[in-house]
């Protein structure tokens, strides 16, 4: 039996460095900083003359299935993202240090007009450009990127949506194109300018989901595609014949390590320069001011910035429980924000009641959130009509009991820390939830196909702006991303509106009643922002934060002499 | 000396019975061993006796305190605190969950403060039903299709022959992801279900190996001279031969399938949650292992499935001695 025992002690030993947490942590060790604790990069970070050289290591958390930004299967895998710019070029990019606002800076076309009616944009590309094969980049290449998304055939869905308005274009010289559009937009201008990586048009011959830019992209940009170890790592180096500034690092590397426990381990050894997606356990477990805490405090800058991304909880408005506001209403009550805060999200999410980015004034400050109110909840259910039964306790409404099943993906750390709360919760009211787990592929298709009770997701989106047209309109039930069903004819005209908008000032304002209105119907349990939450060695310099991530092109590494720490 | 002798006095086997008894005895009297309801208590005058298992319409909606306050007598369980119960303890506490064993949560909690020994308890229950009944299924079916193959021979033989070794080639983990995938198969009795109807190949083998050289034999033949028909010499005659070997790999086979509900409820995909499993207090424990350190909760449920797959392991060995005619 005690041999039986250790035996058992050294089976699950081997996996994990059992120290056990100090009891009372010495108070001495280092201490970390305010800017430290807050996420934010000191001004040392982005001090001093840039030097050329050196390899930067990046952890990505996911694999995408390919690097061709257009295609559907490969667009939101983070990395994809992490290469407009540094290796894809779009015609403008967002102006990234006037996020939220919606500028645009001339990248590979370096000015537009548009005509007063904002049905026709004439742009004028850029001369001398080659893409990283060595052809030239003219009019024919744009003409090609965008017939590639507007092509049926392609698996271009999530691009082609916001070209579909889109009339004609043409190319009068080699340096010119013109598109006109068939009714006014006002995300045109800027999705046309901002969302499409130009690919040259040799590229994107040959059957779409297998071209050769797939695994080994050819764009524009100052880092040149170099090689992709499946599962392991992709490099990038510089590319000698860039139009503009050279970037100062020779090579990025981005390694894949999908498993955030074996990405901290890896961080800990010092594998990674720019650490990515912190878990927010291990985010908090390294402030404690410990020695054993000294790689992470004295080595790294930690950075915490506001994505454009919020977290909901779905009801399915076709299942008889969901249809009635006060019911999703009373469900809201019941969410125990303030238990989920503490224990679950670590006091770093921020709690949210707008389908807009938290820092853009599309969110209407007025709307406050919901208390925490079972009482009330139940007072609520009572009055929609789902009544206690004697006997199991469960609500019941026209003989339909009010049980009903959520859809979970098992990837979700914070789903499987919060929905047994939930579980909890509801349960104490009467009504009782199961949980189904699938994998992620089902899961989306379930959501996108309403087969499903209740569900959660986040939306997330680089930008500043989001036309949430796609989302909340009733016309997006089917091929949209109106998962839940949602039909306001009231929010449809203004989101209609918006779309029809140019002055900023006033789409502000109509964003700022869709927020009311939505929230009030609680077309989602809106949960929280979550913050990016990374940290970069001290000898990473010249990283700023913003919606459109790091901007690559300009991080470069001090020396090791010069590397005063912080 | 006879089979069971023989077990009795072999020291191992012994050893691995008593805990496998011990942990099916803690599954079964889950619920009053750890319960956030009481094993006796008496309030405004009226005694409720194991509260925790029939769970009383008066107590419903009180909490522990309140209960434990107005309560004039008031008897916990062994493990004061139920499987689902999160942020249970009343120690203050100022580190966000999972704690580290102490005084109050003897084997420590989880990320949402439930207590791990409580979830421990709870959890031998789906590992030990899972395992057991699952393979109970494949008996069944392994010992009548193997014996079937065994006596009828021909082409009965060829089918349930091929049948086996697309069964075995195909492993079972990637099986029931295709399963949950496909057919939203989930929840124990699905899983048991999946389990048992397709991992009985191995013992269909045994059984169809074992049968083929008692077939031939006078008493088999005999039985069937006086007009027995398949049925009855399957049962009366061949099963009682073979079921000692049988039963040997079948305390494997029941460590298999334990360590496939872990595995999948490790991947996040087994019974569905609140239920404990100690899959899922593995997953938990690979998330918060290097911090902040939760040694606690890869420990635990480690030792408890090693400690069952253990002993099946010693109780098969033991078996196997047992009935070996050599010994």
């Amino acid at each position: 039996m005690k041999r039986l025992l250790v035996l058992a002690a050294l089976i699950v030993l081997p996996g994990c460095k059992c120290k056990p947490a100090p009891v009372d942590p010495p108070a001495r060790g280092p201490q970390p900083t305010e800017a430290w604790l807050k996420g934010e990069l000191p001004p040392e970070a982005n001090q001093g003359t840039p030097v050329s050289g050196g390899t930067l290591t990046v952890r990505v958390p996911s694999e995408p299935a390919g690097l061709n930004r257009l295609h559907d299967q490969m667009i939101d895998a983070t990395m994809v993202r992490y290469l407009m710019g540094p290796v894809y070029e779009t015609l403008a990019e967002v102006d990234r240090a006037a996020l939220p606002e919606n500028g645009q800076t001339p990248l590979l076309a370096t000015s537009w007009e548009e005509s007063a009616d904002h049905l026709t944009l004439t742009v004028h590309l850029r001369k001398g450009v080659t893409f990283h094969d060595g052809g030239p980049f003219t009019s024919r290449d744009v003409r090609a990127t965008v017939e590639a998304v507007r092509n049926v055939k392609n698996q271009t869905a999530s691009l082609r949506s916001q070209f579909v308005d889109l009339a004609s274009l043409s190319t009068p010289d080699d340096f010119t194109v013109v598109a006109r559009w068939s009714k006014p937009y006002a995300y045109a201008l800027h999705n046309f300018l901002t969302s499409l990586p130009m690919m040259s048009a040799a590229s994107l011959q040959g059957d779409f989901d297998t071209l050769p830019v797939n695994r080994a992209p050819i764009g524009t940009g100052p880092f040149r595609f170099e090689s992709w170890e499946t599962g392991q790592k992709l490099t990038f180096v510089r590319a000698p014949q860039y139009w503009g500034t050279p970037a100062y690092l020779d090579r990025l590397v981005m390694r894949v390590v999908k498993d955030d426990t074996v990405a901290t381990q890896l961080w800990e050894q010092g594998e990674f320069d720019l650490m990515t997606r912190i878990q927010p356990g291990v985010w908090r477990a390294i402030e404690a001011p410990v020695g054993a805490n000294a790689w992470a405090i004295e080595g790294y800058h930690r950075i915490s910035f506001l994505e454009n991304n919020y977290s909901w909880i779905g009801w399915n408005e076709e299942r008889p429980f969901f249809k009635d506001a006060r019911v999703r209403r009373a469900l809201a009550m019941l969410y125990p924000a303030a238990e989920v805060a503490r224990h679950v999200d670590l006091g770093i999410e921020l709690p949210t009641t707008c389908p807009w980015y938290r820092l853009s004034a599309s969110c209407d400050p007025s709307v406050t959130p919901l208390p925490y109110d079972p009482a009330g909840a139940a007072a609520l259910l009572d009055e929609a009509g789902w009544k206690v039964r004697e006997g199991d306790g469960v609500r019941e409404k026209d003989g339909v009991r009010f049980r009903f099943t959520f859809l979970a993906n098992p990837h979700s750390v914070r789903l499987a820390k919060l929905v047994p709360l939930l579980v909890t919760e509801l349960k104490r009211v009467g009504i009782e939830m199961d949980v189904e787990k699938v994998d992620s592929a089902i899961y989306l298709s379930r959501m996108r196909t309403h087969d499903f009770d209740a569900a959660s997701l986040a939306w997330s989106t680089n930008e500043g702006v989001r036309d949430n047209y796609q989302v909340f309109h009733s016309s997006q039930r089917d091929g949209g991303s109106n998962y839940v069903g949602y039909a306001s004819p009231e929010v449809d005209a203004l989101l209609e509106k918006i779309r029809l908008t140019f002055d900023p000032a006033a789409r502000v304002e109509l964003e700022r009643e869709v927020h009311r209105k939505l929230y009030a119907d609680q077309v989602y349990l809106f949960l929280t922002n979550r913050p990016a939450l990374d940290a970069a060695k001290t000898r990473v310099r010249g990283l700023s934060a913003s919606l459109a991530w790091y901007d690559l092109r300009k991080v470069w590494l001090a020396p090791a002499a010069g590397d005063a720490g912080h | 000396m006879s089979p069971w002798r023989r077990f009795r006095a072999d020291r191992r086997a012994r050893v691995g019975l008593r805990v496998l008894v011990g942990l099916l005895a803690a599954a079964v009297l889950a619920d009053v061993l750890a319960s956030e309801l009481p094993l006796f208590c008496r309030v405004g005058g009226v005694t409720y006796v194991l509260p925790c298992l029939t769970e009383p319409a008066a107590l419903r909606g009180l909490s522990r305190q309140a209960l434990k306050a107005s309560a004039e007598l008031y008897v916990p369980t062994p493990i004061p605190f139920g499987p689902d119960e999160t942020f249970a303890g009343t120690k203050a506490r100022f580190t966000p969950a999972p704690w580290s064993p102490d005084d109050e949560h003897l084997l420590g909690t989880d990320e949402l403060g439930r207590d791990v020994a409580a979830r421990l308890v709870h959890g031998a229950r789906v590992s030990l039903w899972v395992g057991l009944s699952s393979v109970a299924l494949n008996l069944v079916l392994g010992l009548w299709l193997g014996l079937l193959a065994a006596w009828r021979g021909g082409v009965v033989d060829a089918v349930v022959s091929r049948l086996i070794e697309v069964l075995t080639t195909v492993p079972t983990l990637f099986l029931l992801l295709t399963l949950i995938g496909l057919w939203r198969v989930q929840g124990l009795w699905a899983l048991t279900l999946v389990l048992g109807l397709t991992r009985w190949g191995e013992l269909a083998r045994l059984a169809r190996a074992q049968g083929l050289q008692l077939v031939r034999q006078d008493f088999v033949a005999a039985s069937r001279a006086l007009g027995a028909g398949t049925g009855r010499i399957i049962a009366r005659h061949l099963v009682p031969n073979v079921l000692g070997p049988v039963l040997v790999s079948a305390a494997f086979a029941v460590a298999a399938a334990i360590l496939v509900e872990s595995a999948l409820s490790f991947l996040g995909l087994g019974v569905a949650p609140p239920t404990a499993t100690w899959g899922e207090l593995l997953t938990q424990a690979h998330r918060t292992l290097t911090h902040p350190g939760a040694w606690w909760l890869a420990l635990f449920p480690g030792a408890c499935i090693a400690l069952t797959v253990g002993s099946l392991h010693l109780v098969g060995e033991g078996l196997r001695r047992s009935l070996d005619p050599a010994a």
